[in-house]
């Protein structure tokens, strides 16, 4: 069954009422012409019809009882949708605010995380990268560099998937956040811990006496502990936030 | 636009679209603190592409729809929802009526509930609601209206 053509449009919004040429006594007998009819009902409850085209609509409805059920169904569900609405009150309000900006917070301290990490990488890279073989470092801080992008990653992860929970649960928020700022404290000191242990374990070969192989040795050994810190430093969040998830209903 | 602004005076409207999607207070809530977070972060780049409310709304709309993705049983938030529904002292068959409102709400696809809800908010226009929806205006009426004779069909079987 096709629909009945519309009407010209005597506004800008496009709606869907028919020609009164093409208007019928739809009294249960045209569906589809009440279906017109219909959406035209629910094109003046947002104000999208003209008068004239109120008008008509109005003089249907009085003659078409199909179609004023349905309008006495519109106004009746649009009565239950608002009376059951739930209200919140100024403490309930208070209490979203408060938990907003917490998060707020905690978003501001993860965008820090993550521009000190990209800032700390960058040189870190050169260096690594750049600097010639003999000289302090390279190997270390390269290793050292990558395991800092895994974490910027790793973190951009846990931490999206920290702010769906923590939305829910106030004091996870001030947790969460204490931990990322312990995070970004423990961040400041690995840039100071890369120089100064390499630079012990140059030092500790020279006063010791010992060939290169030692200092190479004793790299790779760091390089060993320092990716093992930067996994354990990955497994107390993930820890963390498993343990937190468990205890949310 | 700061924030502030935006959250006193769309927090209103957005907590009542976030409960007529959802039915129950508790996720409502968690759609509204998902929808503002999302807010807060996105204010700084909003592009003004749209009006600020049909972006919002837009956000609002997506919460609530993750929020419901996310609900685990049907049946435990209608209950929910029949709790908290607060019909001021209606008649015992209005009541049961309004019951079964609800609850035909709550079996709705989130498409039509989601046009439903949007059409109830107070001063939503047809460009509003086509906008937040992304559909054409023309088509907003027919939306709605297929929306509800669902309802209809299922709180009235012929």
């Amino acid at each position: 069954m096709r629909r009945p053509p519309l009407s010209q449009h005597t506004t800008d919004v496009k709606v869907f009422v028919p020609r009164a040429s093409n208007w019928v006594e739809a009294r249960g007998g045209d569906v589809d012409r009440c279906e017109t009819f219909e959406i035209a009902v629910e094109q003046r409850r947002l104000g999208a019809l003209s008068a004239p085209e109120t008008n008509q609509l109005d003089e249907h409805l009085a003659s078409c009882a199909s179609c004023r059920q349905f309008a006495d169904f519109v106004g009746h569900s649009e009565k239950v949708m608002t009376t059951a609405d739930a209200t919140l009150n100024d403490t309930d309000w208070a209490y979203i605010k408060k938990t907003l900006r917490r998060a707020s917070t905690v978003v501001r301290d993860q965008r820090l995380l993550h521009f000190i990490l990209c800032v700390a990488a960058a040189p870190l890279m050169v260096l690594a990268i750049g600097v010639e073989p003999a000289v302090v470092l390279p190997r270390f801080l390269a290793v050292m560099t990558l395991a800092f992008i895994a974490r910027v990653f790793l973190d951009r992860r846990l931490a999206h998937q920290m702010h769906g929970i923590g939305a829910r649960n106030a004091d996870f928020f001030d947790r969460y956040r204490a931990f990322v700022k312990r995070q970004v404290r423990m961040l400041w000191l690995s840039i100071l811990w890369f120089p100064v242990f390499a630079c012990l374990i140059d030092a500790l070969g020279w006063v010791l006496g010992r060939t290169d192989e030692f200092t190479t040795l004793c790299r790779g050994l760091l390089v060993v502990v320092a990716v093992l810190v930067s996994v354990w430093l990955y497994r107390v969040p993930l820890t963390r936030y498993r343990q937190i998830r468990a205890q949310l209903p | 636009v700061t924030f502030d602004t935006v959250f006193a005076e769309l927090r209103a409207p957005v907590f009542k679209l976030c409960f007529r999607m959802l039915g129950s207070r508790h996720e409502a809530e968690d759609a509204l603190q998902e929808t503002f977070l999302a807010v807060h972060r996105g204010l700084s780049g909003f592009r003004g592409d749209a009006t600020v409310k049909t972006w919002v709304y837009r956000i609002a709309l997506r919460s609530a729809l993750k929020v419901r993705a996310d609900r685990e049983t049907a049946s435990r938030t209608l209950d929910e929802s029949l709790e908290k529904s607060v019909v001021p002292e209606p008649a015992l068959e209005a009541r049961e009526e309004a019951g079964r409102l609800q609850a035909a709400l709550a079996s709705l696809s989130a498409e039509h509930r989601a046009v439903l809800a949007l059409s109830a908010l107070d001063g939503a226009s047809h460009q509003e609601i086509a906008e937040v929806l992304g559909i054409p205006a023309g088509t907003v009426g027919s939306r709605l209206h297929n929306a509800r004779k669902r309802l209809m069909d299922i709180v009235r079987p012929r």
